[in-house]
């Protein structure tokens, strides 16, 4: 969980990405005016910004240049190769182009903040604690032993936490694309968790749509 | 073959050949002279020889030895100036004598009396004649043979001189000739030049042919042509960027709404959420939607007239007046804006639901830049072009620089509150497209922070 600034003057937008930020258990602030972001910036302590480039007030690359110690990830309209070379060339983590894939935002954000240091290290659900950096598992204070296929799934439900996600998804995101298996490998693996960790309640089968895990 | 060549070939062969068909007649000429001047002074020669030999004779005796002697006299001593004599007595044509170097024995067949024969014997040009003397009653023939050694040697000279000097003009002719008509055609492989650059896409080239016959004449058209050609280029890239420009936008323009559109519907699948959050997650669906559908509306309305022929009517001033004030009492009411009328005109000619899209257009923006509590007036009236409207707001106004640019399509002021109230950036453009359709004028003052001004003139 970081705290997030959100820069982005379309409302719905705006919304949309602090809705389902907060969804993965990330703290959302949002604001809808370059002058005000920059304000924001240099007074509070955020863990990630979300800059949009066209704002009103003052343009997302104007700010970026007077801000240099939060990271900082674009998400704009402008796609061009100049603009995307721009932004990342002025110190950006990343640059994403609308429109985009919610789960590619939310895995980019997670990537940047791993770099940066900023994210939690340990999740917890129920009576499993969950240490992210060093990938070891707990239930009641006990290790759990968790095949390295096992623990990568588990992470990316933790990652996404509250979002459901299709087999293939799951797939994709734990194992890569070129795994050898099919969609039944993670029926299977999703059972092992549900009864490793006893977390048969928590892992929520969604029909028609694929496994969520969720938290209160 | 290149030009040159072919125009030299085509040339330098009968010039050559008239030239010297020329020249060897005008020798040949010359010659003919010549020997006619020969002839006849051949002639007097004999006919003065012939009177002295006939004196001597009419002196003397008539017998063979006397007349032989006489002739041998007159023989040796014309020798020196290259002059044969002959005698022949009686019909039968009896040699009395002749000298060994004459060569009247070759010709004695065509003896006529006094014609001078021309001939060509060993090697030399000679003329003979002949002619019939009676002496004494007795019947003389006497011949007379000139060798032209003078006129063969000259004439050998001369010909010799012709070929050389025939052959040198050839040439100098032919040399002559390449170089002029080079110089000619050069012009024409300048113009090739110029035209093959400007094939090749540098359209700025242009010719400098100098001079006023039909190559430099040429040469000016040519310049006309890259310069029309150019400036249409021109034009088309502009036209062509312009599109692209629009098409650029129109995407990004899209861009946004569907970007929220699709999230919040992934949002709504996938989340764990409530009843009452799905229900604001479709209020956001929805107010994305109405401004997708709002573009396109706009779109359709401004590829329409583009692209269609306007019906112009005349229209009543009151229906259509009515009409837009029904439409701002609507709309007005929502933020407290007063709606002002003057009305001095009664005639409108043009299309009825154009005229009216452009004013409510107008008024619509008007709207939106006035906060609550203003007011929007419009004044209408004629003068003997135009039926003019001048709308004003006392909204927040323009600066110079967005003045400019509000007629390019998508272009919005204030983007955010232009997004939050549906606007799409098109009606501007809308208007000026309807605007030209009738042949009228549109102009907008501004003054920041004070308020707005359009005046549309639409012609009678």
């Amino acid at each position: 969980m970081a705290g997030i600034l959100i820069v982005e003057d379309d409302t719905t937008i705006n919304e949309m990405v602090a809705r389902n930020l907060k969804m993965v258990g990330h703290k959302c602030t949002q604001v809808y005016d370059g002058k005000e972001g920059l304000e924001m910036i240099e007074n509070g302590d955020f863990d990630l910004v979300l800059l949009d480039v066209m704002l009103p007030g003052m343009s997302g690359f104007e700010i970026m240049e007077k801000t240099k110690d939060v990271p900082v990830i674009f998400v704009t309209a402008k796609g061009e190769l100049n603009d995307k070379l721009h932004g990342l060339s002025i110190g950006a983590e990343d640059y994403i182009v609308k429109p985009f894939e919610i789960l590619e935002l939310i895995a980019r954000i997670n990537v940047v903040l791993r770099r940066a240091k900023k994210n939690d290290d340990v999740f917890k659900i129920s009576d499993i604690e969950v240490n992210l950096d060093r990938h070891d598992v707990f239930k009641n204070g006990e290790r759990v032993q968790l095949a390295p296929q096992e623990y990568e799934l588990l992470e990316v439900l933790i990652l996404n936490r509250n979002m459901a996600m299709s087999r293939e998804k799951l797939l994709e995101l734990a194992w890569g694309w070129d795994y050898m298996g099919d969609t039944k490998t993670v029926d299977v693996h999703i059972r092992k968790l549900r009864k490793k960790l006893g977390l048969e309640k928590e892992i929520c089968t969604i029909n028609k749509l694929g496994y969520r895990l969720e938290t209160d | 073959m290149k030009l040159w060549q072919k125009l030299y070939v085509v040339l330098i062969i009968p010039i050559l050949l008239i030239l010297n068909i020329a020249i060897y007649l005008l020798f040949g000429i010359t010659y003919k002279e010549n020997i006619a001047a020969e002839k006849k002074q051949a002639v007097g020669d004999f006919g003065m020889i012939i009177d002295q030999i006939y004196g001597e004779m009419q002196q003397s005796q008539l017998n063979d030895k006397d007349v032989k002697n006489i002739i041998q006299k007159y023989t040796n001593y014309y020798k020196q100036q290259k002059i044969e004599l002959g005698l022949w007595q009686g019909e039968k044509k009896k040699k009395i004598y002749y000298s060994d170097k004459a060569h009247f024995n070759t010709k004695k067949n065509s003896i006529k009396n006094n014609k001078v024969i021309k001939c060509y014997i060993d090697g030399h040009t000679r003329l003979m004649v002949f002619k019939l003397q009676k002496c004494q009653k007795k019947t003389f023939y006497f011949g007379y043979e000139k060798t032209l050694y003078n006129l063969d040697s000259m004439w050998k000279n001369i010909r010799i001189y012709y070929a050389i000097g025939s052959l040198v003009i050839s040439i100098i002719m032919a040399l002559f000739m390449i170089v002029v008509l080079q110089k000619c055609i050069k012009p024409v492989e300048n113009l090739n030049e110029t035209v093959k650059k400007m094939a090749g896409g540098e359209l700025e080239t242009r010719t400098d042919i100098k001079g006023s016959d039909e190559l430099a004449v040429l040469g000016k058209n040519i310049n006309i042509m890259a310069e029309t050609i150019e400036n249409n280029m021109k034009q088309i890239m502009d036209e062509a960027e312009r599109k692209q420009w629009f098409i650029d936008n129109l995407a990004h323009e899209m861009k946004t709404p569907v970007t929220g559109i699709c999230g919040f519907v992934e949002y709504m699948e996938r989340a764990k959420i409530s009843d009452e959050e799905k229900m604001e997650c479709l209020g956001f669906i929805g107010h994305e939607a109405k401004r997708l559908q709002n573009m396109s509306y706009e779109l359709l309305d401004l590829a329409v007239i583009r692209h269609s022929d306007i019906k112009k009517q005349n229209i009543s001033m009151n229906k259509f007046t009515d009409e837009l004030k029904k439409w701002q009492e609507k709309r007005f009411a929502e933020k407290n804006i007063k709606a002002e009328w003057e009305i001095k005109a009664d005639r409108l000619f043009g299309d009825e639901l154009l005229l009216e899209m452009l004013i409510r257009n107008i008024f619509e923006n008007a709207f939106r830049a006035t906060d609550e509590g203003g007011k929007i007036s419009t004044y209408v009236y004629e003068n003997e072009k135009n039926t003019v409207f001048e709308i004003t707001d006392t909204g927040c106004g323009m600066e110079p620089e967005e003045l400019e640019k509000i007629k390019e399509p998508f272009y919005r002021v204030d983007k955010s509150r232009s997004r939050k109230q549906g606007g799409t950036g098109l009606g501007v453009s809308l208007c000026q497209k309807i605007v030209e359709k009738h042949e009228g004028s549109m102009e907008y003052r501004s003054k920041k922070g004070v308020g707005t001004t359009v005046t549309v003139k639409i012609p009678l």
